[in-house]
């Protein structure tokens, strides 16, 4: 007789930003199904937004995340631009591609330092939030806070680059720059990472294509999309830099992605930083005028979609904002099942959802039916030792 | 094989849609609109993710007075083109064909769209609510324009 047994995530957790509940049906070690359910820190921002004016706007939406929070804005003021027909100054598209890479960097070295934490190695987790500090202070120094930096505006950026301001950028990149490379070379070799991330969580280009992935988690699976190439804002198409891409699809392609498209963006904010034009960073914008944009921006997680509708009035009509892990997620259904459970922490940090799994509230009431709960904090425990016995193993 | 240009993919989209929208605008040379009636909405869709490749981006539910839109944005990400298709329903008879059956990843969105707007999609194979919670009263839809905050 099969044991079927629920294992509720979520929905609360305090690591991050989002709620999200997802039920594992595991039968013996492996998840044979699963259920996932959201929303549980929907805010309405879109119907916030839909009673601002055009300037308050990106002041709302970079709050939808507080880790890409210069993604939501840029794209919003892209698609009014794209309403409006404003041109912006060279100066400004630059600044843009600058705090949007510093971004980059820090989410992804957060997300390093989780996916450290998650498979037990919590030298990662210290390190990695260790070396992201430096892109936070770059962060605070260009746009004068660490998180929400409040820096694009329709037809702009709100405040300018000095050449101190510069100076300080390109100190703190080399200060990311040697422990990154340390990075991809233990994620590299390490014996204990292949074996416990190699094969695991894998995503086929198939299924990554027909459920619509986006950023690195479709590609590491091979599909070679990335909005600043194929659709190129700011002072992408101005500068060199490679698309990162891997083949197998699994967890261990996804770090790999992720730690390489660090190295890109240091590469990207160089020649930004280099480059950077003189000139002023502000077109004024008056009125807009009726019509619909769209604007869409490569956040650290993928591409982020803002579909924006214009009456002719003070803001906007209609303000739709889908985040990347919305479409992501559920290829996280679509890596699980058949994993044992041990891997399931794993599988779905891989993604980066805006994800909060935690100790949560489901309560299984039939103690006949032989429901047995497991919560985040189980999982986690079973990851860790899942990863202790293939280090034993490596080092015997 | 020599990558199609943006002009190619242009083309070849609207020549395998045929007669099946309404009406194609372009107000940019890489932003399409197709117009397209309720009952062709399911088989444009299918040319665009099935048979000319785009990726489903998401889709956008308006309120518009007296009618309701839905706008679902697909993508070629090979030339950055973002094609828009637009289907419209009286506010009186808010339904409109599930595009889930031929495009997977709209699962979610159309369920949204349910919740908010009160669009009801025919043929969905799980019509759940996603957004609002549990003990949401029946009925209510947050981003109808009569709704009150």
């Amino acid at each position: 007789m099969t044991h079927r047994t629920i294992i509720p995530i979520g929905p609360y957790h305090p690591l991050q930003e989002e709620a999200e509940f997802f039920q594992l049906f595991v039968e013996g070690e492996t998840v044979v199904d699963m259920d996932v359910r959201l929303s549980y820190n929907h805010r309405g921002i879109e119907g916030v937004s839909m009673k601002r004016t055009w300037d308050q706007v990106p002041y709302a939406v970079e709050r939808v995340c507080g880790i890409c929070s210069a993604s939501h804005p840029l794209a919003y003021v892209q698609a009014v631009e794209e309403i409006c027909g404003a041109k912006v100054p060279e100066r400004a598209l630059y600044i843009r591609t600058i705090v949007n890479e510093l971004e980059r960097i820090h989410s992804h070295l957060l997300w390093f330092g989780l996916a450290g934490h998650f498979i037990g190695f919590n030298t990662v987790f210290m390190w990695a939030w260790r070396y992201r500090e430096p892109s936070l202070d770059a962060l605070e120094v260009v746009s004068g806070s660490r998180i929400n930096y409040a820096n694009h505006t329709v037809g702009g950026s709100r405040l300018d680059l000095d050449p101190e301001k510069v100076k300080y950028v390109s100190e703190k990149l080399d200060e990311i720059e040697r422990p990154l490379d340390m990075f991809i070379t233990t994620a590299l070799e390490d014996p204990v990472l292949s074996l416990r991330l190699k094969g695991v969580g894998v995503l086929t280009p198939e299924a990554a294509r027909l459920l619509g992935a986006v950023g690195p988690t479709a590609r590491a699976s091979g599909l070679p999309i990335d909005v600043r190439r194929d659709d190129p804002y700011a002072a992408y198409d101005r500068v060199d830099w490679d698309v990162i891409t891997a083949t197998h699809g699994d967890v261990f392609d996804k770090a790999v992605v992720r730690l390489l498209e660090t190295k890109e963006a240091i590469r990207i904010l160089r020649q930004a930083l280099r480059d950077l034009p003189d000139g002023p960073i502000q077109t004024p914008v008056k009125e807009i005028p009726p019509g619909e944009g769209v604007g869409h921006v490569e956040a650290p997680r993928g591409e982020t979609f803002h579909f924006v509708k214009s009456n002719g009035g003070p803001g906007p009509e209609r303000h739709k904002i889908r985040a990347p892990s919305y479409i992501n997620i559920p290829t996280f259904k679509a890596t699980c099942i058949g994993q044992p459970i041990a891997d399931v922490t794993i599988t779905l940090a891989a993604i980066d959802p805006c994800y909060s799994c935690t100790e949560r509230m489901l309560v299984v009431r039939d103690a006949d039916s032989g429901k047995e709960l497991m919560d985040f904090g189980d999982l986690v425990r079973l990851s860790q030792q899942k990863t202790e016995q293939i280090r034993k193993f490596v080092l015997s | 094989m020599v990558p199609e240009n943006l002009e190619e993919v242009v083309q070849r989209v609207k020549a395998l849609a045929g007669d099946l929208p309404v009406q194609w605008t372009r107000p940019l040379p890489r932003r399409l609109y197709a117009s397209v009636a309720k009952q062709n909405a399911r088989s444009l869709a299918k040319v665009l993710f099935k048979d000319s490749g785009a990726r489903f981006a998401t889709a956008t539910g308006t309120d518009l007075g007296e009618e309701l839109e839905v706008v679902y944005h697909f993508e070629y990400d090979t030339v950055g083109l973002v094609v828009n298709m637009r289907i419209r329903t009286p506010k009186g008879d808010p339904v409109l064909p599930s595009l889930v059956p031929v495009v997977p990843p709209a699962d979610w969105i159309e369920r949204e769209i349910n919740d908010l707007l009160g669009v009801v999609f025919e043929g969905h194979p799980d019509p759940r609510r996603l957004i609002l919670a549990d003990d949401w009263p029946q009925g209510v839809y947050p981003l109808r324009r009569d709704q009150k905050t």
